[in-house]
């Protein structure tokens, strides 16, 4: 006799409430530090909420998924809290980085502007005891540099390497992650091997931030703020890893959800705080007004790279882009013509489906792009799970309206035109070609072979 | 008033004649091929895999060829079906999520939604008869419902009242009611209602709501695999782990709002194993085929019996 649920003998339907993997990872309270528990207890409650890139079993383990939820508030607490008490040999210097697109969200839900929005998270944080309070607009300079000058040097290879067109960006954690578990040799070869801003920011504090200020990387804590909890699993990357120093290049990533969370527990209005000027990489040196890179939902890497390679490539001065909608509003289409020919095809490709398309025209040969700015959140880093969604789980459609509003807003300044970036390839980095900026500024992607281990089948 | 009717010359076993098989496609799927189904228009047949994958097959004049393999599901695939328009797709997988594909002229597809609506394994997949309105079952003991939402798919309806998976739906001709079965050995019958209706039934917003409005239940052993709504007679048939096959008719005096289905045939060992699967022929009315882990497929004729 069989089961009713299945052709199994052994009932898997009976279980059933035990869920093995989801995109919502529920709590887990067994470890609860007394303390931290009354700094933050709404973590009952906590839910993770990946991309619909990290949606299947395939994509992450279990051990990864554990690691994921542990960088939480209450993680940020601990380190608080051992800084608050006497034995020296466990404080930490605390650095909290903020992902340009996390400060829309602020200014929007508080109604202040971006710049107040900036410097009032920074009050904010330090008030809780951070030490120091960074913008990673300077990480996303050096990402989008090294991204235009591999895109020239591939198109520059095009005729002699296959894999060097197209060329896919590499900043979002869940696009990466699918790309190496799912789509594996098909893509990987095509992604742009310059590390993510929040990557990169991790070897700045960690690396140069560190050295300025006499620290060994292992005492500082650096946490991130961002719009989305893929970047969660990106922390965990083994490149991020020092083994020297036992030290991860970013220790805890916190949704820009998850830091207002920690305002609404301490009853803290955006209002009351007090501006503190955001710090810098540079000693003594505060941020001024806050800058942005160019696009609407992006770091930007399709229009600097355009802009870029039109000028490298073509000797053309592209000063407004215009984009193309092609299916959805979520798909775009952007082309430099020279001579009424078509030189440069660049796409947007954002969300699932317009990553599955893109896949089955690759697969097929028909590839039009010479690069695709790919990422997992339909409408954008913006639109990430970690900001943009209301109670249920729906998107916030009227707050993205206004995030958008304020990003735009805000000015945009060239990365080649950022003094600070240009004497760090001179002296940290020893020069623009060197062997260092390959070490410190780009990444590997690896493919790990699954085995298909689906030995019962469930009808 | 209950009625219970077995009457095998209504409900006849037509043998093997008249059906030759015309081909073998053996080269598209490396796994398990758990459902198919046929285009509108007849040229296509779509074959749904536990290889991931969906194969096209287009009709030739002396055969059929894979034209295409949609690729991009995590696992299993469970099902698929063609929208009435021809132009729309949906497949459903054990990677619980439901995806909507679209053909062009030049017989290109492209997936124009990935639904990650449900929490478990997708069990099936059916568009309404007319709309573009599509219509899931899953382990997650719901049925939902999804439409187009500016250039987005979106789910617009859960029906929840079954207590364990919902193996398949089918919808009725007019596309008003859905007819759902499950493992919990119930049928039950959904019936839409519009916002500011007159029988005081609550919408949320704009959207029409799905409320259950009879369900048939002591009738069946064992898990429901299958139903199919007759879209020429109303006849309602089911496919059972009992290896029965049950057809069920609505009783002439039902409310619409408060449906009653009567037992019009039962036939107890229709296969020598679970019956997997039924469907009304769409041109004849009373033609019946169903396929079991026997592994044969049986043709039957079925007439309602006077009083019901």
């Amino acid at each position: 006799m069989k089961c009713e649920n299945c052709t199994k003998k052994e009932c898997s339907k009976k279980q059933k409430n035990d869920d093995t993997q989801s995109t919502s990872v529920d709590a887990l309270s067994s470890n609860d530090d007394f303390e931290e528990k009354n700094e933050f207890h709404t973590l009952a409650n906590a839910k993770i909420l990946l991309s619909d890139c990290l949606a299947c079993d395939n994509c992450m383990t279990s051990e990864e998924g554990a690691r994921v939820f542990q960088q939480n508030q209450k993680e940020l607490f601990r380190v608080l809290n051992l800084n608050k008490k006497c034995d020296t040999s466990k404080h930490k210097v605390l650095a909290v980085s903020i992902c340009p697109q996390s400060l829309p969200y602020f200014a929007a839900k508080f109604n202040l502007s971006v710049n107040d929005a900036a410097k009032r998270l920074c009050g904010f944080l330090k008030s809780l005891g951070v030490h120091y309070v960074f913008d990673t607009t300077i990480a996303a300079d050096f990402s989008i540099l090294e991204s235009q000058r591999e895109f020239v040097q591939r198109y520059q290879r095009r005729n002699q390497e296959e894999h060097a067109l197209p060329m896919f960006a590499s900043a979002c954690p869940g696009w990466i992650r699918y790309a190496e578990r799912v789509l594996t040799n098909l893509v990987t070869p095509h992604i742009c091997t310059a590390k993510s801003p929040q990557q990169i920011m991790g070897s700045l504090v960690k690396g140069y931030f560190a050295r300025q200020q006499n620290l060994s990387p292992d005492k500082i804590f650096h946490v991130i703020v961002a719009p989305c909890y893929d970047k969660k699993l990106e922390a965990l990357r083994e490149d991020f890893y020092t083994a020297l120093y036992n030290s991860q290049e970013v220790d805890c990533v916190l949704t820009s959800g998850e830091i207002v969370q920690i305002m609404e527990q301490k009853n803290v209005s955006m209002k009351d705080v007090t501006e503190v000027a955001v710090d810098s990489l540079f000693d003594g040196i505060k941020e001024g007004d806050v800058v942005r890179h160019d696009g609407k939902r992006s770091d930007g890497y399709l229009e600097h790279i355009f802009k870029h390679a039109a000028k490298e490539l073509f000797g053309m001065d592209v000063k407004e882009i215009t984009y193309k909608a092609l299916k959805n509003k979520d798909f775009q289409e952007v082309t430099l013509e020279k001579d009424g020919e078509a030189v440069l095809r660049f796409a947007a490709a954002y969300g699932f489906r317009n990553i599955q398309n893109m896949v089955l025209k690759l697969k097929k040969g028909k590839f039009l792009y010479h690069f695709v700015e790919v990422l997992a959140c339909p409408g954008g880093c913006l639109n990430g799970k970690g900001q943009a969604q209301t109670e249920d789980g729906k998107p916030d459609k009227a707050l993205l309206n206004q995030m958008e509003e304020m990003y735009a807003a805000i000015p945009v300044r060239l990365p080649e035109t950022n003094m600070h970036v240009q004497k760090m390839y001179q002296d940290w980095l020893e020069g623009m070609d060197s062997k260092k900026v390959q070490e410190t500024l780009h990444t590997k992607y690896s493919t790990v072979n699954q085995t298909a281990s689906n030995l019962d089948i469930k009808w | 008033m209950f009625y219970f009717f077995i009457l095998t010359d209504s409900f006849a076993r037509v043998g093997g004649t008249g059906w030759s098989c015309r081909a073998v496609l053996g080269e598209g799927h490396q796994r398990t091929v758990r459902r198919v189904a046929w285009s509108p228009c007849g040229s296509f047949l779509a074959s749904a895999s536990f290889d991931a994958t969906t194969c096209i097959w287009k009709r030739q004049e002396d055969g059929f060829e894979c034209v295409t393999t949609l690729e991009g599901h995590e696992n299993e695939v469970k099902s698929v079906a063609w929208a009435p328009s021809g132009t729309l797709l949906a497949t459903c997988s054990r990677d619980k999520s439901v995806w909507v594909w679209e053909v062009d002229e030049e017989e290109e597809y492209e997936c124009v939604s990935v639904l990650n609506s449900h929490t478990q394994d997708v069990k099936h997949v059916v568009w309404h008869p007319n709309q573009e309105l599509l219509a899931s079952a899953s382990y997650d003991d719901t049925v939902k419902l999804y439409q187009e939402e500016e250039d987005d798919w979106v789910c617009c309806a859960t029906l929840e009242g079954h207590e364990s998976t919902v193996w398949s739906v089918a919808f009725d001709r007019s596309g008003e009611r859905l007819a759902s079965c499950s493992d919990d050995k119930t049928v039950r019958i959904w019936r839409r209602y519009e916002p500011g209706n007159q029988e005081g039934v609550s919408c949320s917003g704009n959207d029409p709501t799905w409320k259950c409005v009879c369900t048939l239940s002591g009738y069946h052993s064992r898990t429901i695999y299958d139903v199919s709504w007759c879209h020429l007679t109303g006849a309602l048939a089911t496919a059972c782990g009992d290896d029965a096959i049950r057809v069920f008719e609505e009783s002439a005096s039902s409310d619409p709002h408060q449906p009653t289905f009567a037992l019009a045939a039962h036939v107890p060992r229709a296969h020598s194993q679970d019956v997997n699967c039924v469907a009304w022929n769409p041109k004849e009315p009373g033609l019946l085929a169903s396929c079991s882990d026997d592994g044969e497929i049986a043709f039957w004729k079925y007439q309602r019996p006077e009083i019901c």
